[in-house]
């Protein structure tokens, strides 16, 4: 029973937010049906139900695993109302909570083991942190506080804070973005080639060569991509996804791990979403008339969703590593 | 389009000086005999520093792309000293990461680090005129 309700979960945002593109411009395009919204009630409440049950029981893997749910549950009721806004602000809590809690999960096993792809992670969550908090400070002071022209040239600490250049830090925050994305794939490389070879493991001398060139690489492909397609994202994630999902396709085939499957399952989403999003900026600046429809509103929304859903699915797939690590060890 | 004429006093330095300084003396600690890394393994990371600076320089100092899709970047004035202070930072630890190439034993690599010190030199003495200013 407790499975039907999980589908249902999982299922029924995304099957009303598809069925509804047919919908016209005229309704609202926020509010659910009440039956979608009170499925979801119902689904909460009877997950919430067993989590609490399996807590009791000391079932604490099957107790996650059903919270898991019901905070997807709670996510896709409370944005169904008004998505656009909530999701860009969940997308930064997320990443900057997901990447925190990975973190402090990779300090703590690196206490006992000095791996290299622990260090990896460790750079790259940095990383990570470091560019959305940065960027929060960057975006945060609006008017009257933020980047109004009377704040440009002042020289105190203030001044400083509330005009934060954010034009300086732009290259390099989407540098640190392709850094953090080629340490983790390092990183999981790393993870599967120990795990393959056990003792007889031994860091090659040109894993930091490669990992400096795979950034290089990232980068020019960042700048062709920017420049030709007018995506710096797009052949990027396009080299580096793929990689990964190779990489994780291997490691389940050889230690059957949840882990990959949750790193496959990130990889695959990031892809889709940035094609997407390559496409339907494609669609919207040259082939339609430039109106904002609600179908696109929602294709926005979804891609803004799969974005939150692929950062769970990272930190899912780190940490479930990092624990089987920590597993084995003790 | 709007176009906003930079009025602001000339500095030799910017933010993102700062942040080249900082960044490339972590990349030459990585390198340096204090860095955690071993020896055979130092000596190959740096041969990728020097393609990795030229490709930084020249992306983001010499084409000047802007990653901010509603930004579009022009050297003003006042700006083009911190601009000359950003390819000099970058070209002088591209020329020390090269010279540090030319120290590797082997006759290929000692090539490779020669011409990285004539790309840079190029960089350096034929980049120094602020690219044609545009809104």
């Amino acid at each position: 029973m407790s499975t039907l309700f999980k589908a249902y979960v999982v299922a029924a945002y995304v099957v009303w937010k598809l069925s509804s593109l047919y919908i016209s411009g005229e309704e609202s395009p926020f509010a659910p049906p009440f039956a979608v919204a009170a499925g979801y009630m119902l689904s909460i409440v009877v997950l919430s139900f067993e989590a609490a049950v399996q807590i009791g029981k000391k079932q604490s893997e099957a107790a996650v695993r059903t919270l898991v749910f019901v905070v997807i549950g709670v996510i896709f009721l409370s944005i169904s109302f008004q998505a656009g806004p909530i999701l860009n602000e969940i997308t930064i809590l997320a990443d900057v909570l997901i990447n925190g809690l990975v973190l402090f999960y990779i300090l703590s096993v690196r206490r006992s083991q000095k791996k290299r792809a622990l260090t990896f992670w460790i750079w790259g969550c940095l990383i990570n942190l470091i560019r959305e908090i940065g960027l929060v400070l960057c975006n945060y002071w609006t008017p009257p506080m933020g980047n109004i022209e009377s704040n440009f040239g002042r020289t105190d600490f203030w001044g400083l804070f509330y005009c934060f250049p954010l034009s300086s830090f732009m290259e390099i925050n989407w540098l640190g973005y392709l850094l953090a994305g080629v340490l983790y794939v390092a990183g999981v490389i790393l993870i599967i080639q120990e795990r393959r070879e056990r003792e007889q493991f031994k860091t090659s001398p040109n894993t930091a060569m490669f990992v400096a060139l795979g950034f290089l690489v990232s980068i020019i492909l960042m700048g062709i991509s920017f420049m030709r397609l007018g995506h710096a994202e797009l052949l990027p994630a396009l080299a580096i996804n793929p990689v990964v999902m190779y990489f994780c396709f291997v490691g389940f085939r050889q230690f059957k791990s949840l882990a990959f499957i949750f790193l496959a399952l990130a990889a695959i989403l990031t892809v889709v979403r940035i094609i997407a999003v390559d496409l339907l900026d494609q669609y919207h600046n040259r082939i339609h008339d430039g109106t904002i429809y609600t179908t696109e509103q929602w294709l926005v929304e979804l891609m803004s969703l799969g974005g939150i859903l692929a950062i769970v699915f990272w930190g899912a797939g780190i940490i479930s590593i990092i624990q089987r690590i920590r597993v084995r060890r003790t | 389009m709007l176009a906003w004429i930079d009025f602001s006093t000339p500095r030799l330095f910017s933010a993102k000086s700062a942040v080249l300084f900082l960044v490339l003396c972590f990349l030459a600690y990585l390198i340096s005999p204090r860095s955690p890394l071993e020896k055979k393994e130092r000596d190959r990371l740096v041969l990728v520093y020097p393609p990795l600076i030229f490709v930084y320089v020249l992306f983001f100092q010499v084409f000047l792309l802007s990653l901010n899709p509603s930004v579009h970047y022009y050297l003003s004035p006042p700006r083009a000293f911190a601009w000359t202070m950003n390819i000099g930072i970058c070209c002088a630890f591209g020329i020390a990461f090269s010279i540090r190439i030319i120290r590797t034993p082997g006759n290929g690599w000692r090539i490779y680090g020669v011409i990285s010190i004539l790309l840079f030199l190029l960089l350096l003495l034929g980049g120094m005129a602020p690219p044609a200013m545009s809104t």
